[in-house]
Parts: C-alpha cells; structure tokens; sequence
C-alpha cells in the first residue's frame, strides 16, 4: 500500500512543486532542475484550505502576442505562393489562440494549505473537477486529524490531573 | 466534530480575487510538563532543574522530556540530532533528495531530437527512471507511474533509434 499519494503539482519557470498526501501530514517537494527539498505541512496544524481561480496577466500578453505574430503571418502569406508559410504559421498560431482563449475563460484553479509553519499550492489547469475534489478531501482529512489531536490531548491532560490528584501510595 | 467554517464564496480585500475558504481551528498543544529534579534523582545535563528521564544512545547524556527527541527507533538528545542532520545519517530528518525519474524522463525527450546521440541518452534515460522508480517504491509514493512509463518509453525508443543512426553511419562508412 503507498505511503503517500500525489494530491496535484504547481510548475514555475525554475522549479516544480508535487504535493503528496501522506497519513499524518502534506508532503510537499519543491525540485530546482534535478536537486529537491522535502517539507511537510502536519494535517492538525491546518489553519485554512482555500481554493481559489486565477488567470495571469503576463502569460495572456505573452501568448496573445504570440498567436498575433503568427496571425499576422498568415494574413500577410496568404496566397498561392505562400501557402507553406500559411500552414507553418497555423500550425502555431490555432494551438496558441486555443491555449489563450482556454486559459482566458477557465483560468487555472489552485488548491492551497495553510499550515502552522508553510504552505501547499496546487495549481489544476484541466480537470476542475479534480481541483474541487482535492480541497474537500484536504478539508475534511485536516478535520478528522484535528479531532483526533484534541481528543488525544484531552485524554492526556485528564490522565495528568489524575496522576497529580492520586494519593501517595504507601512506603 | 467540530465542523469547519465554510465560505461559499469570498473576495480577497487586497486584490479582489475570489476563493473558497475552510477555516480550521488547530488544537493548542501545552507546553510539556517537565518533573523537577529532586533528591535522589538524575539531573538532565542541559536542564540542571529537570529530572532526566532518558540518557542519549549516541553519546550517553542524560536529558529531560525537552532534550529528548526520537528519531529513526532512538532516543538521542538535541546535540547528537543535529550532528546526525547534518551528516545526512537520520533518514527521517532528510530534506533533500535528488529527482531521477524527472531526470530519466529529460534525457529521454532529448534523446528524441538527438537521435544520434540516443545510444548514449536512451540507456541513460532507462538507468535514471529505474532508479527514479526504486526511489518512488522505497519512498512509498504512488501516482506517478505514468511519467515513469513515458520515460521508459522514450528511452527505448532513442536507444533503438541511436543504434540504427550509429549502423547506417557504420554502413555509409563501409561503402566509401
């Protein structure tokens, strides 16, 4: 049976961060090329979980300036002589309109943890679905392990005070 | 069970943003009751008022419920856990971890285009997401089988393809 199973991931220009779920805690891995460090978030140290949809502004500009360039291509190409220009200007430009106007009317959603002492962020392009399902199932493991938490520490103050209230026993 | 306050939908005051929020309430752990040391009992070395209750495996001192920590089946004080921290000795202390499955799956990809150089990149790229994936089963992880399959994949394919480009070249050689 695994140990830890991967909840979602969250890549940047340098780094990737993969977020496991582990029994007792978040696992987070944040790789810098091949090297990476390894801290977790403890389940009953969650203060909040949030789930939140983002779109980024500088990766609009830079995908709609792109999709224009090669737009512009093949408006200027477009005729007889040009059509091997055309179809290479395509070939970059609809997957580049599809990725701009995706990502301009679905935005990515990102699951976020917040512990005690560091955080989780993981961010779901495609499957929403799965970006819902991850914030419950953290929301709801954190609950359960914060429960287990106060009432292990319930017991243990009620043992301390019967362990300083017990008479003496006899020499 | 203490239910988590839910919001359906809030927006961020600073930036406007929209989110979902469950606000969790954290149980406050007591600081730990130490016993005092009293006549007749064992001083803790760091602690002089405290009671030792344990003495380090590694390096014999005595320590109180503060100095102790349990680590990797040992009771070791807090010197003798850094020390091991940082020799890399307590392998639940470790932070740090080299990713060989990420490594398999990009020399397999660049193997693809470089395709003269696969006889070299493929097998690499095999060697590294084996012991990516000995790494994951070790680790316990689950989840990331399907990068480690790609992997494998295009580090057979670059292999194959390195060999045949490594033929005709031998072949192209023998006929001039």
């Amino acid at each position: 049976m695994a140990r830890r199973t991967l909840l979602g991931t969250k890549a940047g220009f340098s780094e990737r961060t993969r977020v496991y779920l582990a029994g007792d805690a978040i696992e987070v891995d944040d790789i810098e090329g091949y090297s990476g460090t390894r801290r977790r978030v403890l389940l009953d140290e969650v203060r909040v979980v949030t789930l939140d949809r983002r779109r980024s502004a500088a990766f609009l500009w830079i995908v709609g300036l792109l999709t224009l360039v090669f737009f512009f291509s093949i408006v200027l190409n477009f005729s007889e002589e040009g059509r091997f220009a055309v179809i290479f200007a395509a070939l970059f430009c609809v997957p580049l309109l599809a990725w701009f106007a995706f990502h301009a009317a679905l935005g990515i959603d990102h699951v976020t943890v917040f512990g005690k002492r560091s955080n989780a962020v993981m961010a779901f392009a495609l499957n929403k679905g799965k970006a819902r399902r991850t914030f419950m199932l953290l929301r709801d493991r954190a609950m359960l392990a914060q429960d287990e938490a106060r009432a292990r520490l319930a017991a243990e103050a009620e043992q301390a005070v019967e362990a300083v209230e017990a008479p003496p026993s006899a020499p | 069970m203490q239910p988590a306050q839910l919001s359906a939908s809030s927006a961020c005051l600073e930036c406007g943003l929209n989110f979902e929020a469950a606000v969790l309430s954290p149980p406050v752990r007591p600081a730990p009751r130490q016993l005092q040391h009293s006549q007749g009992q064992v001083r803790c070395a760091r602690h002089a008022r405290n009671a030792a209750v344990a003495s380090c495996e590694r390096c014999g001192a005595f320590m109180c419920g503060l100095c102790r920590i349990d680590a990797d089946g040992k009771s070791i004080c807090a010197a003798c856990f850094e020390r091991l921290r940082a020799a890399g000795e307590l392998e639940s202390a470790s932070t740090r971890f080299r990713s060989f499955r990420t490594l398999g799956l990009h020399l397999g990809i660049l193997g693809i285009p470089l395709m003269a150089g696969g006889i070299l990149l493929g097998p690499a790229s095999i060697i590294a997401t084996v012991r990516g994936m000995r790494q994951d089963s070790k680790e316990g992880t689950a989840g990331e089988t399907f990068s480690a399959v790609l992997a494998l994949i295009l580090g057979t394919v670059s292999t194959v393809g390195g060999i045949v480009v490594c033929l005709a070249f031998a072949g192209a050689l023998g006929k001039k």
